[in-house]
């Protein structure tokens, strides 16, 4: 990483597989980054202080806070974001589950909640409940009331080893 | 607007440290981003602390003690084979918040987090007009008559070194010095009334030193908040102990979230020295007014001082249970939490 000028930064960023080479400002944030540099807006910038999850995305296979990492900090390293999950028009088969759960309302939530069930999932293909909601412990949904979320975590689950698909 | 420098060694790291005292550390970002976000502080640069060689990994000393660098991220530790003797280490570390921020939270970071009040912390409307030393003013919301801020200390981590005994190593331009964790938080003093950890603004946190496991013994981490998973901890406490056959020939155990800094219990360690595994639950039990003595009063939203004092005896005594349990360090859900909110008696 050089710095160029005051305040400019150049960072290589994988973004959803494709390498990204950029001249952004050295403290811009990288949810600003992917939403405003890349133009994915599906990564949702809720409350700024790593408490609501909206924000998560998956970095080097981890799933992280995009609101409270500086752009820099991913520099060299792998971002998945929502927009990476499906195939084309093909619904991941995690996020098949949130729908047919009934664990999407409103939906601002959703795909900070779906990053971190892919992120656990990857990991840990048959989580336990106590697992699970430990791993969705960081995220915050004001709606579905989580019920529903687990039963769409549970139903990934199920439907993920029956077709002997991973995360 | 700020400028964010990303040295790319340790070395150039501290020369930037060392050139510039307007410069603020940033390594996770998890403690300090969120405050910048909420306008809380501000800064014209930061010096972006990446994982350096000199601060990754786990190895052992040639003393025998195992050195933890201070970039390991806390949910690393319950991947690190070699650190999997220090239950109370994995168990604080893996507790911490929340999986996301685990994930960006380095080890180092979370022993040198910023204390925290719910009069700074919460935005206090009127606190950009009457200013607390935090916001540079002079006073101190929570004790009045305190001449330095009185935020409070809530890593998890702090305390299971203190109970262990470890030590902390730091790098500045002069070269190498190793700090007892303790002493890491003995610097609050009048001529920089904000919370300070005992380090230069030139020197940077290389990693933790930890004794080797067969001297720690068996350990436990209990720690008690509202929710059961991504909260500060209203009160914990870390218990070491080393035994030889049953009898305990060493015993460290450490408050956290109960004061300004970590708070050692000397006395529930030498009362616990000498006795029995078995005998140490009676023994907790008697300990509940020592170990109140111990709690600063300190009152946040959810609690006030007497409650939290209350129930130092009772978290002793989980932490017991929990070092004599099978289960030890394998709750992924802590359990308790609920239990422990019951009304003081």
């Amino acid at each position: 990483m050089t710095r160029l000028k005051p305040n400019l930064t150049e960072v290589t960023i994988t973004v959803n597989g494709e390498v990204h080479q950029d001249l952004i400002p050295s403290d811009l944030l990288l949810v600003d980054y992917l939403r405003q540099y890349k133009a994915l807006t599906g990564t949702k910038k809720g409350c700024g202080s790593a408490e609501c999850g909206a924000c998560t995305v998956i970095l080097n296979g981890r799933a992280v806070y995009s609101c409270v990492m500086l752009a820099v900090q991913a520099d060299g390293m792998s971002v998945e974001t929502i927009e990476g999950v499906s195939d084309g028009d093909t619904l991941h088969p995690i996020q098949e589950a949130f729908l047919d759960a009934g664990a999407v309302q409103c939906g601002y939530c959703t795909p900070g909640f779906i990053m971190s069930t892919k992120a656990l999932l990857e990991k840990n293909p048959e989580p336990e409940e106590c697992e699970i909601k430990e791993a969705l412990g960081g995220n915050l949904c004001r709606c579905t009331g989580y019920q529903q979320i687990l039963d769409a975590v549970h139903l990934a689950v199920d439907r993920m080893k029956e077709e002997g698909q991973q995360a | 607007m700020m400028d964010v420098y990303s040295p790319k060694t340790l070395e150039e790291a501290i020369r930037l440290l060392d050139a510039d005292p307007g410069l603020k550390v940033v390594a996770g970002g998890t403690d300090l981003i969120p405050r910048l976000n909420q306008r809380l502080e501000s800064y014209d640069k930061l010096c972006y602390i990446r994982p350096y060689p000199e601060t990754s990994g786990v190895r052992t000393e040639e003393d025998g003690r195992l050195f933890v660098g201070a970039s390991v991220r806390l949910n690393e530790t319950a991947e690190i084979p070699e650190l999997a003797p220090y239950t109370a280490l994995v168990s604080a570390a893996t507790h911490v918040a929340s999986y996301q921020i685990r994930n960006q939270a380095t080890i180092g970071g979370n022993i040198l987090q910023e204390n925290r009040c719910m009069f700074f912390n919460n935005q206090v409307h009127w606190s950009d007009v009457n200013h607390c030393f935090k916001w540079g003013g002079n006073k101190c919301y929570q004790f009045p008559q305190s001449k330095v801020c009185m935020a409070l200390f809530q890593s998890d981590v702090a305390p299971v070194l203190i109970a262990y005994g470890a030590s902390v190593r730091v790098r500045g331009p002069e070269g190498e010095r190793e700090i007892p964790a303790e002493k890491l938080y003995n610097s609050w003093n009048a001529k920089d009334p904000k919370n300070q950890k005992s380090l230069a603004h030139n020197e940077i946190l290389t990693g933790i030193l930890l004794p080797p496991a067969e001297e720690v013994g068996r350990s436990s981490y209990v720690r008690w908040t509202l929710r059961g998973t991504f909260d500060f901890p209203l009160l914990s406490c870390a218990l070491a102990v080393r035994t030889e056959g049953d009898a305990v020939t060493r015993c460290g155990i450490c408050f956290g979230a109960a004061g300004i800094r970590p708070q050692a219990f000397p006395a529930g360690a030498d009362a616990f020295t000498g006795l029995a595994l078995s005998e140490l639950p009676a023994a907790a039990k008697g300990l509940h007014a020592e170990a109140a003595k111990r709690i600063q009063p300190f009152r946040d939203t959810h609690l006030d001082g007497n409650v939290r004092r209350e129930k130092a005896g009772w978290l002793l005594e989980a932490a017991v249970a929990e070092l004599l349990s099978p289960d030890n360090g394998k709750h992924t859900w802590f359990r308790g939490s609920a239990e422990l909110m019951a009304p003081v008696e």
